[in-house]
């Protein structure tokens, strides 16, 4: 029993690490090559989406998705819910078969007005 | 980002995931008996604390905790989106990856470039990813067409710089001819070396319409500024400009 504080100690020494880790979660951030899709999202009342690059392309090669869904220039796919709905854009995956269905809206409108992508360092524009 | 210290940032992650094994643990010391079926529902957790304290370091033991497939399976705030392996189970990871969403990257364990940033290019042919070539199921399981090995050499117009050999090898790993061809290179000798310049390159045509936004950035000089200005052209490099 001689080991009984100890274990309560890690315990609450691990609740609280756990807590402060929660808390800090609820800032939503980028990481290079996301792509933020403001055009509709906030003057429909949403926050904007963002695309997490990284994580489709792990998964597909951008022969995949570009061009034949989007066309790889900023400002040139004009993408609404109504269309992913008709499984346009990300409804050609996000329709319930090959991923999610887009029925869970934070998962993509999680930026917030402010957000900024990380750009390239070192990089002077 | 990508801490250089990601011992420090993995423990913090794992933090809250060693919860439940030394919870388990904690109750297994304190009431052998009554507990110790609840210790054992906890599962792999639980038989990986012991493990950790046989001696195997630290890092060790939280790389253990890990699988990447399911630890980057995750919308941009970190929630859940799925494991990730539509064959896997929701592990250990489920619950190490409740992370932000550049954690979640980070604890993906994709090689880096001197910025930190994923190295793609090494990821994909050291076999870290296999990413899909195609969305049509009849296609899937044969393999992508091969790479088109055609290697180009650019001189620079600058003295000072290397000139660059531009591999079509890597790029057509991920890409197919019409993602660049006509529209921002074009093909056949049209293209016009005198005018494709650094300033318009950062300004986000020909190799900035991806370098510098989704690819690797420009300031990476050395990454495609390959060939000594007064070297000997490599075997099998063709010379267009």
């Amino acid at each position: 029993m001689k080991n009984r504080p100890v274990a309560v100690l890690l315990v609450l020494a691990l609740l609280g690490a756990g807590a402060l880790v929660l808390v800090d979660r609820d800032t939503s951030r980028a990481e290079y090559g996301d792509i933020t899709l403001n055009r509709h999202a906030e003057k429909a009342g949403m926050p904007p989406v963002v695309f997490p690059h990284w994580f489709h392309r792990i998964r597909f090669k951008c022969k995949v998705c570009h061009p034949a869904i989007f066309e790889m220039r900023a400002g040139a796919n004009d993408i609404t819910m109504k269309k992913i709905v008709n499984k346009q854009f990300c409804g050609r995956c996000h329709n319930g078969t090959i991923s999610w269905p887009p029925l869970y809206c934070d998962r993509c409108h999680a930026g917030k007005s402010d957000i900024t992508i990380p750009k390239a360092r070192g990089f002077v524009k | 980002m990508r801490s250089h210290i990601p011992h420090v940032r993995i423990l913090g992650r794992i933090l809250p995931a060693l919860m439940l094994p030394a919870l388990a643990l904690a109750l297994a010391l304190t009431a052998p008996a009554a507990f110790a079926q609840s210790a054992d529902q906890k599962g792999a957790d639980a038989g990986k604390a012991p493990a950790a304290e046989g001696g195997k370091s630290d890092e060790a033991f939280f790389k253990s905790l890990i699988d990447p497939r399911q630890a980057i399976w995750m919308d941009s705030r970190g929630t859940i989106a799925g494991t990730g392996d539509p064959n896997g189970f929701v592990g250990e990871a489920y619950k190490v990856g409740h992370g932000q969403h550049p954690e979640a990257l980070e604890l993906s364990q994709l090689p880096v470039d001197q910025y930190g940033l994923v190295d793609w290019a090494r990821s994909i042919r050291e076999g870290y990813i296999t990413p899909r070539h195609t969305l049509d199921p009849a296609k899937q399981d044969k393999p992508d067409t091969k790479p088109f090995g055609l290697a180009l050499l650019i001189p620079t117009k600058s003295e000072s710089m290397p000139n660059v050999i531009f591999p079509h090898d890597i790029h057509t790993m991920w890409l197919t001819c019409n993602n660049c061809h006509p529209e921002i290179f074009a093909m056949n000798g049209k293209l016009n070396n005198k005018v494709m310049t650094m300033p318009k390159i950062a300004s986000g045509e020909y190799c900035g319409r991806c370098h510098n936004r989704i690819a690797f950035p420009l300031s990476d000089c050395l990454r495609c500024h390959v060939l000594d200005k007064d070297a000997a052209v490599p075997e099998g490099v063709k010379s267009p400009f």
